[in-house]
């Protein structure tokens, strides 16, 4: 007899600890994955916006500094904006997009863009489930110099600094970037705005 | 004598039988407890892992590809099936009525 209450016992203790261990595993299947495979999707559209503008910045100040080393008597405006636009267009040619992460894909464009293209374009490579520019978009970066808006400095003394908007005058054109991954199903679309000043 | 001694084990018997009915009755009362407390800690995990999910793509300004669940990062998401309001970074799961 004592036996048999000794198995009720353990049979009851052993149902109430699986009552209470039920939800356990259910627990442990759920997973952070998508915010996270969401904040890697963030994090390289940022490098991809970050790596435009500082490279922009860079062959600004570059391009215009080895131009004024010209002497003072050969400067000429026009031919120091060529100078300046022309180093920035090699400084984005040597941009690699292959370069930003193994698991996304990125490619720079410039286009006119409207205020549904991020998203519109972002669903899009999620439904082909390949990374896609702007359908307007002009070849990068050859044909992207009638973005690049210079203000030169008006002297050399005044402590003045080039500075350059990536925009279009005409239209809302900018400089930008598509971002996709093939292994996270995520998508996003970048661009510097065309009220970004770059010095 | 002898009948008194069937008296007394028929009445320890009859305590034991009550004794035993009382501890399964409380083994199956904690079941359901058990069973609504797994439930209510599934939901509150998912909606947890829900909630981060729709505020990482919200805050990062991305697209969502994931249809399951909609709403505003810092009011409330609905699931599919259960309503779930977030509250100050914390899920409360409503099931019916508000926990």
């Amino acid at each position: 007899m004592r036996g048999y209450i000794s198995f009720l016992l353990v049979l009851c203790i052993l149902v109430c600890i699986f009552a209470f261990l039920e939800p356990f595993p259910a627990i442990n299947g759920l997973t952070d994955s998508d915010a996270i495979e969401a904040e890697r999707t963030n994090a390289v559209s940022m490098n991809a916006k970050e790596t435009l503008l500082l490279s922009t910045s860079y062959w600004l100040r570059a391009s215009a500094m080895a131009y004024d080393m010209l002497p003072e008597s050969k400067w000429n405006k026009i031919e120091r904006e060529v100078a300046i636009k022309a180093g920035i267009l090699s400084g984005w040619a040597l941009l690699n997009p292959e370069q930003f992460d193994d698991d996304f894909e990125v490619v720079f464009w410039c286009s006119k863009i409207n205020s549904k293209t991020k998203e519109e374009l972002s669903k899009q490579m999620i439904d082909e489930g390949k990374i896609l520019a702007p359908k307007a978009a002009n070849a990068f970066p050859l044909d992207c110099a009638g973005l690049i808006d210079l203000h030169q400095k008006s002297g050399y003394t005044s402590g003045e600094k080039d500075k350059v908007y990536l925009r279009s005058p005409q239209v809302f054109e900018v400089v930008g970037a598509s971002i996709y991954s093939k292994k996270y199903g995520t998508a996003n679309v970048v661009y510097v705005p065309s009220t970004e000043v770059i010095q | 004598m002898k009948g008194q001694v069937t008296l007394e084990e028929l009445l320890s018997f009859g305590v034991y039988l009550l004794l035993l009915s009382m501890l399964i009755a409380a083994v199956f009362n904690l079941r359901d407890t058990g069973e609504e407390w797994s439930t209510k800690t599934i939901l509150r995990a998912e909606a947890g892992s829900f909630a981060r999910t729709y505020d990482a793509f919200y805050n990062s300004n991305l697209y969502n590809p994931h249809k399951n669940y909609s709403g505003a990062g810092s009011g409330y998401i609905e699931l599919e099936e259960v309503a779930v309001p977030v509250l100050s970074g914390k899920t409360e799961v409503a099931v019916g009525e508000a926990v």
